[in-house]
C-alpha cells in the first residue's frame, strides 16, 4: 500500500525522496517503518511521529494514504 | 520610572487583539536565545502572563543572541529576564521556575498555559517537550517549537510550518548549532516566527469567538 511520507529537521533518509508517496507493507506500522528506513537507532528515539496531523505512538498501524510525518529537531536555541 | 497605561502600550497593536492578548498565558521552556527574543516580543505587545522556566544563569558566551547585559552575568536568566520584561511592560504577570524541565515538570509547571514557546538548545530537550503535548492532559494547548536557526546567510529559509493540530514549528529544519554556531540575526528572526505564531493562535483560536474591535478610537 502507499503512504504519504514527509520528514523534516535532522533526518536525511538516503534514498527516499521528501514529501513523496511511499510504498509500505499492509500491517506496517511506525516501528515497522523505522526498520525500512534504515533509520539510526540514536535518532529514533527522539523523533516525533505525525499521522494525518495527529502525534501517534511507535505502535500505530499505517493505513493506505496515510500522510505520515517524522520530525527529528535541529539543535539550537 | 516613567508611569504608562496598557491602552498606552498596545496602542499600535493590531485593532482586533484588544482584550485578547491580557487574558493569553504563555510558557517560556527555556529563556536563553529563542526564549528571551519571544519573550520581549510578547511582553512589548501586552501579553497577559508569561511562565519563565529556566535553570541556567547569564554566562559571557550568552550576550551573542540573548537579551542580557554585562551586568546579568551570574545572574540567573528568568531574574535578568523579568526585570528587563517589567521595564518594558508592568502590566505583564510572571510566573518563574528554575527548573530543569522534565516531562513530569512539564505538565505541572505548564498547566495554566495556553500555549507553550519551546526554546530549548537540545534536541533531546525538544523532543521531551512534544512528547509530554502527546495525551490528554495538552489538549487545548499549543506548542510552538523552533528547528533551524543555527548559522547565517538566508534567511528566507525559516518558516512556520503546521505539525499537527496542536504544534507548530519555526525554522529552516535543516541548520544545527553543533555545526554552524547560532547568532542574534537567525535566532531572533525564528523566534519571532515562534512569537508571532502564538499571536495568530491567540486571535484565531484561543480567543476566536470574540467579536474584532473595528474602530481604533474604542480603545
Amino acid at each position: 500500500m502507499k503512504i504519504f511520507f514527509e520528514y523534516l529537521g535532522l533526518l536525511h533518509i538516503e534514498g527516499v525522496k521528501n514529501k513523496s508517496y511511499l510504498d509500505v507493507d499492509g500491517n506496517c506500522s511506525i516501528t515497522d517503518l523505522f526498520a525500512k528506513l534504515q533509520i539510526r537507532k540514536e535518532h529514533q528515539k527522539f523523533i516525533s511521529v505525525f499521522i494525518n496531523d495527529e502525534e501517534k505512538s511507535r505502535h500505530t498501524i499505517l493505513k493506505e494514504n496515510d500522510k505520515v510525518k517524522l520530525f527529528l529537531p535541529t539543535g539550537g536555541g | 520610572m516613567k508611569k504608562i497605561t496598557y491602552e498606552q502600550l498596545t496602542f499600535r497593536n493590531a485593532p482586533q487583539l484588544k482584550g485578547k492578548l491580557e487574558k493569553a498565558v504563555i510558557g517560556i521552556a527555556g529563556c536563553g536565545g529563542l526564549g528571551s527574543n519571544a519573550a520581549m516580543a510578547l511582553a512589548r505587545i501586552g501579553i497577559g502572563k508569561l511562565i519563565l522556566v529556566d535553570f541556567d544563569v547569564v554566562e559571557p558566551t550568552n550576550l551573542n543572541r540573548q537579551q542580557y547585559f554585562i551586568n546579568d552575568i551570574g545572574r540567573r536568566k528568568v531574574d535578568a529576564l523579568e526585570e528587563k520584561l517589567k521595564m518594558i511592560n508592568p502590566f505583564l504577570q510572571i510566573e518563574k521556575h528554575i527548573e530543569k524541565l522534565d516531562g513530569e515538570k512539564v505538565k505541572i509547571i505548564f498547566k495554566e498555559a495556553h500555549i507553550v514557546v519551546e526554546a530549548f538548545d537540545q534536541v533531546s530537550e525538544k523532543a521531551m517537550l512534544v512528547k509530554a503535548f502527546f495525551g490528554n492532559l495538552f489538549k487545548g494547548k499549543y506548542l510552538v517549537l523552533a528547528s533551524g536557526l543555527a548559522g547565517y546567510g538566508t534567511a528566507n529559509t525559516i518558516k512556520t510550518k503546521m505539525l499537527s493540530k496542536n504544534i507548530f514549528v519555526c525554522g529552516d529544519n535543516k541548520t544545527d548549532f553543533l555545526v554552524e554556531g547560532v547568532m542574534a540575526p537567525r535566532v531572533m528572526i525564528a523566534a519571532g516566527h515562534q512569537a508571532n505564531k502564538v499571536v495568530e493562535i491567540v486571535d484565531k483560536i484561543i480567543f476566536s469567538s470574540q467579536p474584532a474591535v473595528k474602530d481604533r478610537s474604542e480603545i
